[in-house]
């Protein structure tokens, strides 16, 4: 029987059924061959012409030899359409590159090493051994030595560093932009650093890093920054924000005719602000200062707008937008401010190795640990943050950055380079020896409180840190007494606000629990809404006490001798209110309820 | 063999007494025992004249430009030579610009990091000849404050090519651009090159043609508590000073293994005079030793080789910024660790009446 193989719409060629298998395979071998030369630049072979080189061949055979099992779909599927997504992998047929689809690549044999290949079988090997990883995980130095789920947590992090995100930022007017402003290329780098050109875009710094429990403020992952580094410039960094103010804007329904003007009726806004209604370009603005000035020209009325952010901030620049042909008066403009952030009580960083670490303490260097060669951590990291989580690449890095800081060169540190071969803490612990230092990468080192050497010796070495963008200037809270919600008179939730953090049930919860009454009636009573209101206790009711005749009385009632005090939550009341205008009463009994005043108001 | 290696008492106590040892892992005896009353036979009390006759001060190096010196105090406990060294990172004053008024800035870098950076320049300044300034908003005195300027513009030569950045006129802004502005009688008492920047190839700014930079600069007297840049010093530190026993001979191949396991200069081969044709190993300069303590990974230098600190022998070094002379600023922490001593002192007697 002939069998038929087609293209779509028309019949390529027919074999006979029985020499199918071996002729699919004969053809896929053949395109293959064809597509791969298509590949390379310098084919001007005829049989390319016609073949893409981003064609995908999948052939599907009727039965899996290996499986000795029916394939469902089988067939010689062909895709050239766009949009397909492809990687590259070497032909080992015609040592060319070649790109290959997602579903090709099932049923290849790819290896990654040469000892996995398998005759009449592989026909492919990766580019390289970390070809299976993305760009972001191949940041990370050393991974093979680390714990697989902290590689996932640097990949999540390496996301969030405060690095260097463009050359353009003048020209830009990006909502919220993060910079650091002394960043540094990595010492100790994989090769995807030099391939992407990330030295341009620097994301962090080389820090001299000492593992030791020092004073204890590096408990449970935090970190003590030298303040004398931080001084010199180390992990500082800026904000930018852009800020659009549009004075005729339509969605707010205002009418046309507002322009930027200074009041001039008032010369110490030309402090703060230029001629033209604006701040002065490079000029500092402080929470409450004036932020622009405008006249409303169908009033005659000038307006201030104060500046509303939290922060000081630096007048960047002043762009003049408005219509698309400029004709219009000045009433649209976009102003970029920064602001600094240098590194605080409370700032996050993190190694290349998911270890992040909350700055707690800026300790003064005289106190700082020093080693036989003078030397002072800029940062100090808790050894505890190692046997748990078993970031080694980590551990590497710090002898590989030490000793490439010693030897001044970078040290490649692409994964899977130190297999079969010498171990890598072998090769860094030799360099160090060579230079003097101990082998296991330690250093005695003396105490900067007390003068005396430390008994043990510190792990000591150079690690490339990153600035997260996580701060707490954009994450404190704070309020004493504050802005309330009119209808509860609850405190107010939200940080913008200067509002509370929400004390809900669970917490009442736990604080039951503990038996702690006095702290509830504190949290949910005294520093929430705590009102005195009248009450009539003869009916029970505190809705219906109005004036008449100029004197309290309840209206149920009508009288006022019952009167008194009491104490209740706010939204008590306006429960009551509610619930009496849809007819429901509510009475209190208050037999048993201490009552604080008995007088009358006359 | 072991009958050379065991030690007697007193000599266990000796080393108890004197030395800081160095173990494959750790330290020991890190402490000072040297106390009245912790050891029968010895007599620690202090006494003046034995301290006078015990302390050295010994110069080893000291480089030409008076910037960095290395010096032996011996017989003081680690308490005081900390003092010095922690007056000298954190309370010695200089001078260092504090206030950085910006007229035109027309540069890439910001103004406050530009300030920043002309912060750290350090000044050659005299810090005595000043007195520290009390009120930062105060007048700017000529006893506490100096003036500096600093006006750059960068300007593209006749016929200049736009890519050829290095033919640019002034594009990098450097220390040596700042120029000092003498107020009241200061330019009696100082010449510009007694207040000016200590190097003048320190990059303070790149620019384009066509930006500027003016500046004018205030300098007050500091200390490093306050600031990093008003410390004195790059870095001033002290070790202790390494003593290496061997405590039999060493020969050939061995020898040179050993020697390869200090840093060099430590271990010196010598011909062995008794045995001809041998050469044998002997410790030669123990400073230069860093410690790494390679010779106790080899189990056959393990027990042979004891390698200890000497406890009251510090070997310090000063590195300055360049405002002050390290003579000077070892006098200058001594009187500040001097004065306060008696302010401690003055405190304890006012409390007494």
């Amino acid at each position: 029987m002939i069998q038929e193989i087609l293209l779509p719409g028309h019949l390529y060629l027919g074999v006979l059924a029985e020499r199918l298998h071996q002729t699919l395979i004969k053809l896929t071998k053949k395109l293959r061959y064809i597509k791969a030369l298509a590949t390379s630049k310098s084919s001007d072979n005829k049989l390319c012409q016609g073949i893409p080189k981003n064609m995908e061949i999948c052939h599907v055979p009727r039965i899996d030899m290996e499986k000795n099992t029916y394939s469902l779909y089988p067939g010689l599927y062909l895709f050239t359409t766009p949009g397909r997504m492809m990687r590259p992998v070497k032909n080992l047929m015609t040592q060319q590159t070649e790109f290959i689809g997602t579903m090709e690549q099932c049923y290849l044999h790819v290896c990654v090493k040469p000892e996995e290949f398998v005759e009449n079988k592989t026909s492919h090997s990766e580019l390289y051994p970390y070809s299976f990883m993305s760009v972001v995980a191949c940041l990370t130095p050393f991974s093979e030595f680390n714990q697989s789920p902290r590689n996932m947590y640097q990949c999540q992090m390496g996301k969030q560093t405060m690095g260097t995100p463009c050359h353009s930022i003048q020209n830009r007017a990006d909502n919220k932009l993060y910079r650091i402003n002394f960043p540094q290329s990595p010492i100790v780098r994989t090769k995807i650093y030099d391939h992407y050109k990330l030295d341009d875009y620097p994301l962090g710094t080389n820090a001299i890093v000492a593992v030791v429990s020092y004073s204890g403020y590096d408990m449970e992952d935090a970190m003590i920054l030298n303040k004398s580094s931080f001084e010199r410039g180390f992990a500082h960094g800026m904000v930018y924000s852009t800020e659009i103010v549009e004075l005729n804007d339509k969605s707010f329904g205002s009418s046309k005719g507002k322009i930027f003007a200074l009041d001039p009726r008032y010369p110490k806004l030309g402090e703060k602000l230029d001629k033209d209604g604006l701040p002065y370009v490079g000029s500092i603005i402080y929470p409450g200062d004036p932020f622009y000035c405008y006249l409303d020209q169908n009033t005659g009325e000038y307006r201030v707008q104060n500046f509303k952010k939290l922060e000081k901030a630096y007048i960047e620049s002043i762009r003049a937008l408005g219509s698309d042909d400029g004709t219009d008066p000045l009433n649209k403009v976009a102003i970029m401010m920064s602001f600094n952030r240098n590194p605080i009580i409370g700032d996050k960083f993190s190694s290349r190795h998911g270890q992040k670490g909350i700055c707690s303490r800026i300790y003064p260097t005289e106190d700082l640990p020093f080693t036989e060669s003078g030397l002072t951590p800029d940062i100090i990291f808790n050894p505890h943050g190692f046997p748990s989580r078993m970031t080694i690449g980590m551990m590497i890095e710090f002898m590989a950055g030490k000793s490439g800081a010693i030897y001044g060169t970078a040290h490649d540190a692409t994964p899977f380079q130190f297999e079969g071969g010498q171990s890598a803490i072998d090769y860094y612990g030799n360099l160090l020896k060579k230079a003097g230092y101990s082998y296991y990468g330690t250093e005695s080192m003396y105490s900067g409180i007390h003068g005396r050497q430390l008994e043990v010796d510190i792990f000591f070495g150079v690690v490339y840190y990153q600035r997260l963008r996580h701060m707490v200037s954009d994450k404190f809270q704070v309020r004493t007494t504050g802005p309330i919600d009119v209808k509860t008179h609850q405190p107010v939730k939200g940080r913008k606000r200067e509002g509370g953090i929400r004390f809900g049930e669970m917490e009442r919860d736990a604080l039951l629990a503990h038996g702690t009454a006095a702290v509830i009636q504190d949290r949910l009573l005294n520093c929430s809404d705590k009102t005195t209101e009248k009450i009539c206790t003869r009916c029970g009711s505190f809705v219906s006490i109005s004036k008449k005749n100029s004197h309290l009385t309840c209206l149920l009632c009508g009288k006022n001798d019952a009167l008194s005090n009491i104490c209740i939550p706010y939204v008590l009341k306006y429960l009551v209110a509610e619930l009496a205008s849809v007819n429901i009463r509510v009475k209190f009994d208050t037999t048993q309820a201490r009552i604080t005043n008995y007088s009358v108001e006359p | 063999m072991t009958g050379k290696n065991t030690k007697t008492q007193e000599e266990i106590v000796h080393d108890l007494r004197t030395r800081v040892k160095l173990e494959e892992y750790g330290v020991e005896n890190t402490q000072s025992t040297d106390y009245p009353g912790t050891y029968e036979h010895y007599d620690d009390s202090w006494d003046f004249e034995k301290f006078k006759k015990n302390f050295k001060i010994d110069i080893k190096s000291y480089s030409a430009d008076k910037m960095e010196m290395e010096f032996d105090m011996i017989g003081i406990d680690a308490s005081i030579a900390n003092s010095f060294r922690r007056i000298l990172l954190a309370e010695v004053p200089t001078m260092a610009i504090e206030k950085v008024l910006i007229y035109n800035n027309t540069s890439v870098i910001q103004d406050e990091i530009l300030a920043h950076r002309l912060g750290l320049i350090p000044l050659k300044a005299g810090p005595s000849k000043f007195k520290f300034k009390l009120n930062p908003e105060g007048d700017n005195n000529e006893d506490d404050t100096l003036e500096y300027e600093l006006k750059v513009k960068c300007k593209m030569p006749k016929n200049g090519n736009k890519e050829d950045r290095k033919s640019f006129i002034d594009s990098k802004v450097l220390s040596s651009h700042i120029k000092w502005n003498p107020i009241g009688n200061q330019a009696e008492q100082f010449k510009e090159e007694d207040v000016c920047p200590v190097l003048g190839d320190i990059l303070v700014a790149k620019m384009n043609p066509g930006q500027e930079l003016d500046l004018k600069l205030l300098a007050v007297k500091g200390i490093g508590k306050d600031h990093a840049k008003f410390s004195p010093v790059a870095t001033a530190y002290y070790r202790l000073l390494t003593e290496i026993v061997l405590k039999t001979d060493f020969y050939d191949e061995q020898a040179e293994k050993l020697k390869s396991c200090f840093s060099p200069g430590v271990i010196k081969i010598v011909e062995d005079k008794k045995k001809e044709g041998r050469t044998k190993a002997v410790v030669d300069n123990p400073r230069l030793d860093t410690c790494s303590r390679q010779v106790y990974m080899f189990d056959e230098f393990k027990g042979l080789v004891e390698i200890n600190k000497i406890r009251d022998h510090f070997l310090f070094s000063i590195e300055s910024t360049g405002a002050v002379t390290c003579e000077n600023l070892m006098k200058e922490s001594i009187n500040i660790l001097m004065m306060k001593t008696q302010n401690l002192l003055n405190e304890i007697n006012s409390k007494k009446n």
